[in-house]
C-alpha cells in the first residue's frame, strides 16, 4: 500500500518511471483479467491499453483511495464491459458478419489462451452470460466482494448473487468430467 | 463448497501474459505524457538533493561514511587565489540569520524562490530554515522535522531531520570545502551597478545526484557572499537552476520567522521515503558485488546486519569495506575518507534502531533506519541511514544509500 502510495505520488508529479514501474508491475494481471471477461487476447490488450491511456491522462490528479491494483482491475472490468457491449451492438447491427464469426469457445485466439490446462476452463467461462462471467471472474479470480461487484454492474446484490450462483452453477457442468474439480 | 474453492484456484492460475505489441502501445503512450508534462520534484527537499547533490548531509555524522563520494571529486587543492576564503569564512561568523531570494528554475519553469536560514552554533549547517517556491510549496522545519506544503496535493508531508537540502550554511565547512574544488578560481572585479570590488568564485563537482557548476559572488570589502547561482551541469550551462541575487544577513532569527502555518484543515501525513533517480542510476548501487546478500534474511535482519557492517568499518577506518557497503563511496580515495571519518569523530556507536519507514527505487525496496552514536566530544547523534535493497537474478541484496537528513543531536 505505502508502495502504491509512493508511486502514485511520483506518478502524480509526473515521473514517467513511476508510470512505466505502475505498468510493468500490473501488465499481465489485467490482461489476464480482461481476456478472462472478453475471451480474446487482441481485445483485452485494447482495453488494457485505454484503461492505461485515462490513466495516464489523470496524472497530477489522481488520487488513489485503495490498492493500485484493485483499481486498476476494477478499470480494466469496466472498460470491458462497455467494450462488451458496444461490440454486442455492433455485430446486432451487422448480422452478416454475426453469422460468419466463430463461437467464442472455438476462436483460435482463444484456444491460444491461457495454456493447454486452462484452457477448458477458458472455453467454459466463453460460454457464460457476459455478465455471469464478469461475477465469476471477479468474485474467485480476483476475490472482489459481491457489494463492490454490484456496485460495479450497478444491480442489486441478490442480482449479483443470482448471477454468481448461475454462473458457477454452469460452469460445473460445463467442466464435468473434463478436469477434477 | 469444495467444488467452487477448486474453481477459484483453478482461475487464479489463469495468466495471460502481456505481448510485447501492447508494451510498444503503452510505453509509447508515457513516452508522449512524459513530453507533454516533464517531471516535477518530489519534494523540495528531494528537489534541492537533485541539484545539489546532497551537500547538506557533508556537515554531519553520517557523512563519515556517505559522501566520501565528493571528497574523492573535491579536494586535492586549490588553484592559487589572491583571494583567501578563510576572509569570507571570519566574515560569516557574525551572523546566524540568512534570507536569500531569487529564481528556481527547473524543466523550463521559473518560479520565484525565497529561503530563511538559522545556522546552529558550530556555524556549520542549518537548525531553521523555511522556503517558499512560487505559489507551489513551502518547506519549513520544527522540532527537527521538515514539513512541506505541497499546494497541488493540498498536502503537508512530513520527514523526519532537517532534510532541507539547501540546508548548508555557507559557514567553515562549506566555505572550506568549496576553496578545495579541484576547478576553483577566483577573479576580482568591479561590479557595475554598485561600483563595489566583487570577488567571483567559480567551480564545479560531481556527486551522486549528477554534476553541478557555481558562481559564488562576494564583496571584497565586507567579505559576505552576496549572490550564488547553481546549475544543474558542470559547465554553467544554460539557465542556473537557482539564481540567489540577494542575500541578506541578520545577527540573529526569531523562531517566528521559521514559524508557517498551512492553511486550516490541510492534512498532514508521512511522506513516502525515496532517493532520486541519479542517485540510483550511480553505477556502483546496482552492482552485486556491494553490499551484503540479504538472503533468508527479513529486511529488518539485513538493515541491522549492514549498519553494524558499515559502523565496524567506520571505526576501523576500513576503507574497502567502506566503498563496498556504500556504492556512492566507491570511487573515493582513502586519505579523503580518512578525512571525513577523522571530522566526524565517531567513536561508538550506542544501539542500531530497527526499520522506521519503508518505500521504493527504481532497484527495489527501501528502508529508513536510525542509529545513535556517540562522537569524540560526548556528544550523541541520531544518524538515519537509507537501506536499498536490490532484487537480481543473483538474489536479494542491500547496500547503504545515504543519510537521510541531518544528523540530529540527541541527549542520553
Amino acid at each position: 500500500m505505502l508502495k502504491d502510495m509512493q508511486l502514485v505520488w511520483r506518478f502524480n508529479r509526473g515521473h514517467t518511471e513511476a508510470l512505466r514501474e505502475i505498468y510493468e508491475q500490473h501488465k499481465h494481471e489485467l490482461v489476464t483479467l480482461a481476456a478472462a471477461l472478453l475471451v480474446d487476447k487482441a481485445d483485452a490488450e485494447d482495453v488494457v491499453h485505454d484503461v492505461f491511456v485515462g490513466f495516464i491522462r489523470s496524472g497530477g490528479r489522481f488520487r488513489l483511495t485503495g490498492s493500485l491494483k484493485g483499481f486498476l482491475c476494477t478499470c480494466v472490468a469496466n472498460r470491458a464491459r462497455n467494450h462488451n457491449k458496444s461490440k454486442r451492438r455492433q455485430t446486432a447491427n451487422e448480422p452478416a458478419a454475426a453469422e460468419l464469426a466463430a463461437p467464442d469457445n472455438e476462436r483460435p485466439d482463444q484456444t491460444a489462451m491461457f495454456g493447454e490446462e486452462l484452457n477448458c476452463v477458458g472455453r467454459a467461462l466463453a460460454e457464460l452470460p457476459y455478465e455471469q462471467r464478469e461475477v465469476v471472474v471477479l468474485r474467485l479470480r480476483n476475490g472482489m466482494r459481491f457489494h463492490a461487484i454490484a456496485r460495479m454492474q450497478g444491480v442489486p446484490l441478490n442480482t449479483v448473487q443470482g448471477r454468481f450462483r448461475y454462473g458457477v452453477d454452469k460452469l460445473k457442468t460445463l467442466l464435468d468430467g473434463k478436469i477434477s474439480l | 463448497m469444495k467444488q467452487t474453492e477448486n474453481l477459484s484456484q483453478i482461475l487464479r492460475q489463469m495468466r495471460e501474459p502481456a505481448s510485447s505489441k501492447l508494451d510498444e502501445r503503452v510505453h509509447h503512450e508515457i513516452d508522449d505524457a512524459a513530453t507533454a508534462t516533464p517531471a516535477v520534484p518530489l519534494t523540495l527537499g528531494q528537489m534541492f538533493a537533485s541539484i545539489l547533490g546532497r551537500q547538506s548531509i557533508r556537515y554531519t555524522v553520517a557523512t563519515t561514511l556517505v559522501l566520501a563520494f565528493l571528497a574523492a571529486l573535491v579536494l586535492i587543492h586549490s588553484t592559487p587565489s589572491a583571494w583567501a576564503m578563510d576572509q569570507a569564512v571570519e566574515a560569516i561568523k557574525k551572523y546566524r540569520g540568512l534570507q536569500m531570494s531569487g529564481d528556481f528554475t527547473k524543466d523550463g519553469k521559473t518560479l520565484p524562490i525565497e529561503l530563511w536560514f538559522r545556522a546552529e552554533a558550530t556555524g556549520n549547517f542549518v537548525e531553521a530554515a523555511l522556503a517558499k517556491v512560487g505559489n507551489e510549496a513551502e518547506v519549513w522545519t520544527r522540532d527537527n522535522k521538515t514539513y512541506t506544503y505541497d499546494h497541488d496535493d493540498k498536502m503537508v508531508y512530513v520527514e523526519p531531520g532537517i532534510t532541507l537540502d539547501l540546508g548548508t550554511w555557507p559557514g567553515r565547512e562549506f566555505l572550506t570545502e568549496v576553496s578545495k574544488v579541484k576547478d576553483y578560481r577566483a577573479q576580482e572585479g568591479d561590479d557595475p551597478a554598485t561600483g563595489r570590488k566583487r570577488v567571483v568564485v567559480t567551480c564545479s563537482s560531481q556527486g551522486v545526484a549528477g554534476p553541478q557548476s557555481f558562481v559564488l559572488e562576494f564583496d571584497f570589502q565586507t567579505k559576505l557572499l552576496v549572490s550564488m547561482k547553481i546549475w544543474g551541469n558542470s559547465k554553467r550551462e544554460g539557465t542556473p537552476k537557482f539564481d540567489l541575487e540577494k542575500i541578506l544577513y541578520f545577527e540573529d532569527l526569531p523562531d517566528s520567522t521559521f514559524d508557517f502555518q498551512p492553511p486550516v484543515g490541510i492534512p498532514f501525513t508521512n511522506a513516502p521515503l525515496g532517493i532520486p533517480d541519479a542517485g540510483v542510476d550511480f553505477p556502483a548501487m546496482s552492482d552485486p558485488n556491494n553490499g551484503i546478500s540479504a538472503d533468508g534474511m527479513t529486511q529488518e535482519q539485513a538493515c541491522q546486519e549492514i549498519l553494524q557492517q558499515a559502523w565496524a568499518a567506520t571505526l576501523k577506518n576500513d576503507f574497502p569495506r567502506i566503498r563496498q557497503l556504500f556504492p556512492v563511496a566507491a570511487d573515493a580515495t582513502d586519505e579523503s575518507l580518512r578525512l571525513i571519518n577523522e571530522r566526524a569523530g565517531v567513536v561508538q556507536v550506542l544501539k542500531i534502531g530497527g526499520i522506521e519507514k519503508t518505500g521504493r527505487s527504481k532497484l527495489g525496496p527501501l528502508a529508513l533506519v536510525p542509529s545513535w552514536v556517540r562522537a569524540k566530544d560526548g556528544t550523541v547523534s541520531e544518524v538515519w541511514m537509507i537501506v536499498q535493497f536490490r532484487e537480481t537474478d543473483h538474489g536479494t541484496s542491500c547496500v547503504l544509500y545515504a543519510a537521510h537528513g541531518y544528523a540530529l543531536n540527541v541527549k542520553e
